[in-house]
């Protein structure tokens, strides 16, 4: 899994997966890998949930 | 009167009033004067007034769902600007204006320079639909443009603390109101499209007076805006206030905290849906482990070994068929010869003359001597023949040497 995708491309990624699992007819094998990566993908998303403190940050206008 | 067109009184005052209705110059007009007559229908909720200046007056009638909205109430002497159309009252033919709007008249110029603002952007399209643009799901970094000191930056703090504190709130603190602010507001626009680069910005403040949101009716901040690449939202205000930033943000919130909400997802909603969709894959692929262990059990299942085991079984059957059946061949060839040459060589060896000799003489003595040869006897000797079962004895009557061939 790529390191610096973003939370929503994570989710999108998540929704593609799900939708292979259910509708594709796809080897065992292929299955188990798309089930790993979806476990990844999971864990990254509840991780950056559970990490998450709100930042706040200033720029100027000038 | 004969070969004149005669019309009634009702025809002239409904062509009369076709005519006025169909000039677009006498609708949604602005007509500034003084209150006179005011009347507010107790029952209909309809106002009835006139409209004078030094030189003139004119009816008008403002419907219930208009007078409704005022917030004021009109009264005789007050200096007013309407927004109205002009039209006839049929019954009396009487050209009267029907108002939307009544906006006193120190106010009222502010306000008018805001719906001619309003409508010229319009027409130029900047509040159209299609250029909207969709506000990201869920943004890792958004923007702010907000006092540093009012409470629209707290709330807006407070609500994304609490649903998406994934996020990274950038401020840029400007002043809201003032003679600045409209300057300050647009500068910060364009820093935060172009620097910052938020995935959405909220721009807005809390409540105030009508001359205090002023700031957000600025023509260039409402370009600005339009021209932005990252979508906004727009917050001015309560609920009940509009600016004309709202108009051409890609979304209005109602209020500060609500920009919040509609720039964020609710990070409880989404941690369960993310619980419940591992939850969901994890049950997938159970199943389709199971699926597949039992078409493996099926292949390792008796069924299939008793087949292969019934091929083997045939086979080895058959090869033993094989196996009898040239035994078999075998044994009936070697008996046929056994059969046919045995008895053909006993019959051979039963003709053999030697043999009949051997068995047929034992010994031949003359004179109490064993004869071998011919020319030990002469004819009319007496010789003695010994057989196995007795003797004879005979008288040689003829005699011949030389071999007989066996």
């Amino acid at each position: 899994m790529k390191k610096d995708i973003s939370f929503e491309e994570a989710l999108e990624k998540l929704a593609q997966i799900n939708e292979k699992l259910e509708f594709e007819d796809i080897s065992l094998d292929e299955s188990v890998k798309l089930f790993k990566e979806g476990l990844e993908l999971s864990r990254f998303c509840q991780k950056k949930l559970d990490e998450a403190k709100l930042e706040i940050e200033k720029t100027d206008i000038d | 009167m004969a070969g004149f067109n005669i019309l009634t009184v009702s025809q002239i005052t409904a062509y009369l009033k076709s005519y006025l209705d169909e000039n677009k110059k006498l609708s949604g007009i602005y007509i500034k004067g003084e209150i006179t007559d005011f009347k507010a229908n107790f029952y209909s909720g309809h106002f009835y007034f006139s409209l004078k200046d030094q030189n003139s007056e004119i009816n008008c009638v403002m419907f219930k769902s208009y007078a409704e909205r005022i917030r004021f109430l009109p009264k005789d002497g007050m200096s007013v600007i309407v927004r109205c159309d002009l039209s006839v009252y049929q019954k009396s033919c009487s050209c009267q204006l029907y108002v939307y709007d009544i906006q006193p008249e120190g106010l009222g110029a502010k306000h008018l320079a805001f719906e001619q603002l309003k409508e010229k952007l319009e027409k130029e399209g900047l509040f159209d639909a299609q250029y909207k643009k969709d506000i990201p799901p869920y943004p890792e970094k958004i923007g702010v443009i907000t006092s540093a000191y009012g409470a629209a930056l707290q709330d807006i703090i407070n609500v994304l603390s609490r649903r998406w504190p994934v996020t990274k709130i950038v401020l840029t603190p400007v002043s809201v109101q003032g003679e600045d602010a409209p300057e300050q507001l647009l500068k910060a626009v364009k820093k935060q499209d172009a620097l910052v680069r938020p995935e959405v910005i909220i721009i807005g403040r809390g409540g105030g007076s009508s001359e205090d949101l002023s700031a957000f009716n600025d023509e260039k901040l409402a370009r600005a805006i339009f021209e932005c690449n990252t979508p906004v939202i727009s917050a001015v205000g309560h609920e009940t206030d509009f600016s004309i930033c709202d108009f051409v943000a890609d979304l209005r919130a109602p209020t500060p905290s609500a920009a919040a909400e509609l720039a964020s997802p609710d990070i409880n909603v989404l941690r369960q849906t993310i619980d419940g969709n591992l939850e969901w894959m994890k049950d997938r692929i159970l199943k389709k482990c199971d699926n597949y262990a039992k078409i493996l059990n099926d292949v390792q299942s008796v069924k299939f070994y008793n087949f292969t085991d019934k091929i083997i079984e045939s086979r080895n059957k058959k090869l033993k068929e094989i196996e009898k059946e040239l035994l078999f061949s075998y044994k009936d060839t070697l008996f046929s010869i056994q059969n046919k040459f045995i008895p053909e060589l006993s019959r051979l060896d039963s003709n053999n003359p030697a043999k009949i000799l051997k068995n047929a003489l034992y010994r031949i003595e003359k004179n109490e001597k064993k004869v071998v040869s011919v020319k030990e006897v002469s004819v009319g000797d007496k010789i003695d023949v010994f057989f196995s079962d007795g003797k004879i004895t005979a008288t040689i009557t003829e005699k011949e040497e030389g071999g007989i061939p066996f």
